[in-house]
């Protein structure tokens, strides 16, 4: 079983951009004992020969192309912002200030 | 008219016995009248529907062309763009994103004059075996409503079991196409990774999400693969490869062909469950296909490695749901990076964080050789099981799942969901082509599914023994709840 310590658990929460209560931190550290006692079988498999890729499709050519704009798939910026951004100000998004914790 | 399958009603539009605007407003009232009980649409788009059938009938009455999908209607799962619509993801952080383009397949399939109805329900982020984790609640099960539908694209699986449109597309990770389709009784469908663009959906994990149909019939699965399996510039993923014939090809039969089954693989399963297999090959070989056995011993490992590699991919491909351009934004925060954590924070899922917080574990430093690398080791050793296997037969055979489908809430534990997809994941591991056809009903009188998978590319393949070993088996009944008019 892969142990897991409580600040461990607090550190990755913060890794993941997330902010959990008390409580909620407590289920997710217990459902990521049993997720990753579960994975852990994993060790019992020799991969001594094996190459490490993340790539494993040889039969998929990526396709690479200019780094121009694609003028059918362009958005414009008004678009953009009057469709869903939560703020916006002057053509820009807006944001709260970066701030000091 | 319910009954029909999407080639029905197009030859029905072709023949002039049917028109656009009769077939769409049937859907749409049947839709109306009987999504309540299933819950599978979160929206339906009634007045583009109807637009888009008058265009059809004008086109038709001015004797021009229509397209291959004239007079279908089709509902596409809520993780795929349809431009001036909402993309949910069945997420509260997407519940008012409207989607600024389409994505190619909802091009392809406009383009061929397909009547998209609406969106359906799924997990959320498709990140589940069971529709439960939506932020706009369950879908039910047509064939027993206090039963999941399986997931994430339950909602696509059922509102066509339920009649309630005869073609939806769904979207399979790890078995989010084949497993929902098993459940509800339906055909579903996982082309080869790189078959179909996914230019407009949302990734959840890059490497192995596909999109695919769900319908009630073989044929029309294949009818969406001529639409749908074909380059694509803005997918980088997207093989060159031409469109190709499938409604021709699914109609060779499959005498003298080898199906490969691995029976050490299948040894967990009930025996009562083996026998519903063991009936289904002897069908099989009636229809002259020999079985031979063969060997695929890494995939007891699939379920695992499809964890941690597509945690880690989702970790990664959700870090941009921050608030800052698009989506939910928490009104609490004060500064920036508050901004980021409660915005997440408050607009995600549970098992979302969970899955969140599992990729950002196995490939946090530390523990990235332990987990990310070992599950990506693992991967190839899998892929190369599935290699040597297709050198002695033409497809493999598998249940889709181990069981039917189980009660709404009955599984809490995390692994014991994530085991649903034990015979699935693999095939997504390796990019193979993978079809879920109905084979039969178990003692509860829920229905089954036989899965086929074939080498990559073998898309036509795996569609020719599904409709090879549809045309023989029982014709399939429809849900008793949704065989009615309305």
């Amino acid at each position: 079983m892969s142990d897991i310590s409580k600040e461990a658990v607090h550190d990755l929460i913060a890794l993941a951009r997330l902010n959990c209560s008390k409580e909620e931190e407590k289920h997710l550290a217990s459902n990521l004992k049993k997720v990753l006692g579960f994975v852990k079988t994993l060790d019992q498999v020799d991969t001594s020969n094996v190459n490490s890729t993340a790539f494993i499709f040889n039969d998929l050519k990526l396709k690479t192309r200019e780094d121009e704009p694609n003028e059918a798939n362009l958005l414009k910026r008004e678009e953009f912002l009057e469709g869903g951004a939560p703020s916006y100000i002057g053509g820009l998004v807006r944001v709260p200030s970066i701030g000091i914790k | 008219m319910f009954k029909n399958s999407g080639l029905e009603l197009h030859r029905k539009l072709i023949e002039g016995k049917l028109s656009a605007c009769e077939i769409t407003e049937y859907f749409l009232s049947r839709a109306q009248m009987l999504d309540d009980d299933v819950c599978g649409f979160i929206s339906v788009s009634a007045e583009k529907a109807m637009e888009k059938a008058y265009e059809i009938d004008k086109k038709l009455a001015e004797g021009k062309n229509v397209g291959k999908l004239a007079g279908i209607p089709i509902a596409i799962k809520d993780n795929i763009n349809i431009k001036g619509q909402a993309t949910s993801c069945g997420s509260k952080h997407l519940k008012n994103y409207i989607a600024p383009y389409n994505a190619t397949v909802v091009k392809l399939l406009e383009h061929e004059d397909a009547i998209i109805l609406g969106k359906t329900n799924l997990d959320e982020f498709a990140m589940g075996s069971s529709c439960e984790t939506s932020h706009f609640g369950y879908t039910r099960n047509p064939w027993n409503l206090s039963k999941t539908p399986g997931g994430s694209s339950g909602g696509s699986a059922a509102v066509v079991s339920a009649r309630l449109c005869p073609i939806s597309l769904g979207t399979d990770t790890g078995g989010s196409i084949r497993q929902p389709a098993a459940f509800t009784g339906v055909v579903g469908f996982k082309p080869t990774y790189g078959r179909v663009s996914r230019f407009g959906l949302v990734a959840f994990a890059s490497s192995l999400d596909q999109i695919g149909p769900f319908s009630n019939s073989v044929e029309d699965a294949a009818l969406m693969m001529e639409v749908m399996g074909r380059p694509c510039d803005d997918d980088a993923t997207c093989s060159d490869k031409l469109a190709e014939h499938y409604l021709e090809a699914i109609n060779q039969p499959i005498q003298g062909k080898k199906i490969g089954v691995p029976r050490s693989f299948l040894k967990e399963l009930s025996e009562q469950r083996k026998g519903y297999f063991e009936n289904s090959l002897k069908q099989l070989e009636k229809q002259g296909a020999t079985i031979v056995e063969v060997d695929l011993p890494h995939s007891e490992y699939a379920v695992q490695v499809y964890y941690i590699i597509s945690t880690a991919e989702a970790s990664t491909n959700l870090a941009r749901f921050d608030g800052v351009r698009y989506g939910y934004r928490s009104e609490k925060a004060k500064n920036l990076r508050d901004l980021y954590d409660l915005s997440r924070t408050e607009s995600l899922g549970s098992e979302v964080k969970m899955r969140l917080l599992t990729g950002t574990f196995v490939l946090s430093s530390g523990h990235a050789d332990a987990y990310y690398q070992k599950a990506q080791k693992i991967r190839q050793l899998i892929i190369q099981d599935f290699e040597k296997a297709f050198k002695e037969c033409d497809v493999i055979a598998m249940p889709t799942t181990g069981a039917s489908a189980f009660e709404i809430g009955s599984i809490e534990d995390p692994v014991k969901m994530y085991l649903q997809d034990l015979y699935t994941t693999s095939a997504n591991l390796a990019g193979l082509p993978a079809v879920s056809v109905p084979s039969g009903f178990d003692e509860d009188g829920m229905p089954l599914g036989l899965q086929f998978l074939g080498p990559r590319f073998t898309d036509k393949r795996v569609l020719q023994f599904a409709k090879q070993f549809e045309k023989e088996r029982d014709a399939m009944p429809l849900p008793p709840l949704f065989d009615k008019e309305v």
